[in-house]
């Protein structure tokens, strides 16, 4: 690589948007009769390193020796600028060593699009390519919606559940600004059972201990359990429950009338 | 596309898909561009009839089925095959002298047997191209002991009408034309199953029903009745030889599956619980309340046609038909060409 002097100005090669600070010229490189700038893209420059004149493949080879790993927003631009150049993702070498299947790469081309605050988040939190596949396919009310959830910074799994929570309810039209609008769909999609559920833990409470169903209320099992920390609470446990047992009567009709039986 | 494997182009299948189609003749071990379009005409061996898969806790019918292939042309939201399998193209054994001789096998043995091929596949979406009827039905019809059923959600029948219907059952899978748009990519509508079962009802084939799976959305009930209203005015009861009922439910897997492919589906929206078996399905009341439901809508048009619940809770049958049919053989020996033994 030779240090030139040049009064053209170089199209960018560029597919990393926040380039880190470093102290020395641009590098252009030539791909086809034209000279193109790899780095140092905000930096005003009258002279350039130059890297010869390379192949699509070098150019991105190199840019990479550069710029590092890409993330994958970054991954998404290299996709489009190989596009932009009438090649696909998978006969880009350092592309198609990352990105695997043509979904794939769609998904990360409408990524690399979001707004700046989200990639971050992304870039930090590194959630799966399923997750970011299925952000890509969502309207883009949803992903208005993910956009401000992420501001809160939720962890990986909780982000995950709200890309799936938005997933279902991907045809129903929805307000981008309600922060408790996956709340809302969750306890809509359980509300067939939310009654239930209360009457069952009422009924559980009178028995004097507490109640569960191990089956998924496939079968009227149910477990009835309490914790004890002396032989003196044992005993006041024990009195509760016999002394309640009665209540049990209607537990179980509770089950057998909802058909758990 | 149809391709052929070296090693298998002299296989029956083969040499008669071949006579009467375009094919490309690949090396073993090819693996075609991953779509539904593409059939692949294998020697592999397979166990081809072999007990559909159940579990004692829930109420099973016996049933045998034959896997004469693997894939499917349509793309149902719902299809156990969105996680089973690991390709989209449709996979075809081509060794069908083989299937015929574990059919004969089964046959042979002397009991009464339900048989069918919808299991992996369509019996019928690819049968103009495969031909695999013309091929199977005339084994079948060699003995009384067997009955055969052409499991489809399609209407591409055209090859039945030159076979014997004796021993035969095509049977179709049911949604309301609503769920069929949004869940049953590729597959005919309402109208054409319908037409297709009146036709070959008159021709003489017994048919059958499968209300499977049942899909919950508010205002369900308006929607199936409808449809089995609709399907009355096009069948005759006397004609109908079974109705199966039962609701979605399915192995945990299948939902990351859906929601990759189908945001948005009516299947994601379900609240489910895990089946002392492993699998998903509707929170059982919600259950009863569908299959209720559904099984009174049939019961107003037609008093007498054979109904039973596939893999359903004994509970469940007690409640709603007032008897448990018991395990297997118990609940097959229900059926109408079990008891005609």
């Amino acid at each position: 690589m030779k240090l030139i002097k040049a009064d053209f100005t170089p199209a960018e090669f560029r597919w990393i948007n926040r380039e880190a600070e470093n102290p020395f010229p641009p590098v252009v490189a030539e791909h086809e009769g034209k000279a193109y700038i790899l780095s140092g893209f905000e930096k005003p420059a009258e002279s350039f390193f130059h890297a010869g004149v390379l192949s699509l493949d070098e150019l991105f080879e190199l840019s990479l020796k550069i710029h590092g790993e890409p993330d994958p927003a970054d991954l998404g631009r290299m996709i489009e600028i190989g596009e932009s150049f009438g090649k696909k993702y998978r006969e880009i070498n350092v592309i198609n060593a990352r990105v695997k299947g043509i979904r794939n790469a769609e998904s990360l081309k409408i990524l690399s699009r979001s707004p700046q605050s989200f990639l971050e988040y992304v870039k930090t939190k590194q959630p799966s390519m399923k997750t970011v596949g299925m952000y890509a396919a969502l309207p883009e009310s949803h992903k208005e919606f993910l956009h401000k959830y992420i501001s809160s910074q939720p962890s990986v799994s909780a982000f995950r559940t709200a890309v799936e929570t938005l997933t279902d309810y991907a045809d129903r039209d929805i307000n981008p600004d309600d922060a408790m609008l996956t709340k809302k769909l969750e306890t809509e999609r359980r509300e067939t059972r939310t009654e239930f559920e209360a009457e069952f833990r009422r009924l559980g409470r009178i028995l004097g201990g507490d109640i569960s169903n191990q089956s998924g209320f496939e079968t009227e099992e149910v477990t009835v359990s309490f914790t004890a920390s002396s032989y003196e609470e044992y005993l006041k446990k024990c009195a509760e429950l016999y002394d309640s047992r009665e209540n049990a009567a209607e537990l179980f009709r509770f089950l057998k009338e909802n058909d758990i039986y | 596309m149809i391709y052929i494997e070296k090693s298998a182009e002299n296989l029956p299948l083969a040499l008669k898909v071949a006579k009467e189609n375009e094919v490309v003749l690949v090396d073993d071990g090819f693996v075609p561009e991953d779509i539904k379009r593409n059939i692949l005409i294998s020697s592999s061996r397979n166990n081809y009839v072999h007990r559909c898969p159940a579990t004692k806790i829930y109420r099973c019918c016996n049933y045998y089925v034959t896997d004469a292939a693997e894939g499917c042309p349509f793309d149902c939201s719902y299809c156990i095959l969105q996680s089973y399998l690991n390709h989209s193209y449709i996979k075809v054994y081509g060794d069908t002298d083989a299937i015929v001789t574990e059919i004969r096998e089964l046959a042979s043995k002397g009991e009464r047997v339900r048989l069918g091929t919808g299991e992996l596949s369509d019996s019928l979406a690819l049968d103009n191209i495969l031909g695999l009827s013309e091929i199977l039905v005339p084994v079948i019809n060699e003995y009384d002991n067997v009955q055969f059923e052409l499991k489809t959600k399609s209407a591409n029948i055209s090859k039945l009408f030159n076979l014997n219907p004796k021993n035969i059952v095509v049977s179709w899978s049911l949604n309301p034309e609503h769920v069929i748009k949004r869940e049953e990519h590729g597959a005919a509508s309402l109208k054409a199953r319908l037409n297709a079962a009146k036709e070959l009802s008159a021709y003489g084939y017994k048919v059958s029903f499968h209300f499977d799976p049942v899909i919950y959305y508010e205002g369900f009930e308006k929607d199936y009745d409808e449809l089995i209203e609709l399907l009355a005015a096009h069948v005759n009861e006397s004609d109908v030889q079974f109705i199966s009922v039962s609701t979605f439910r399915f192995i945990p897997e299948l939902l990351s599956s859906v929601r990759e492919k189908f945001g948005g589906s009516m299947l994601l929206k379900g609240d489910y619980t895990k089946g002392l078996d492993g699998k998903m399905r509707y929170f059982k009341p919600l259950r009863a309340h569908m299959l209720r439901s559904v099984t009174g809508s049939i019961r107003k048009r037609w008093k007498n046609a054979f109904m039973y619940f596939c893999m359903e809770h004994s509970s469940l049958w007690e409640k709603l038909m007032g008897f448990d049919p018991g395990e297997r053989e118990e609940l097959e020996s229900l059926f109408p060409f079990i008891r005609m033994k």
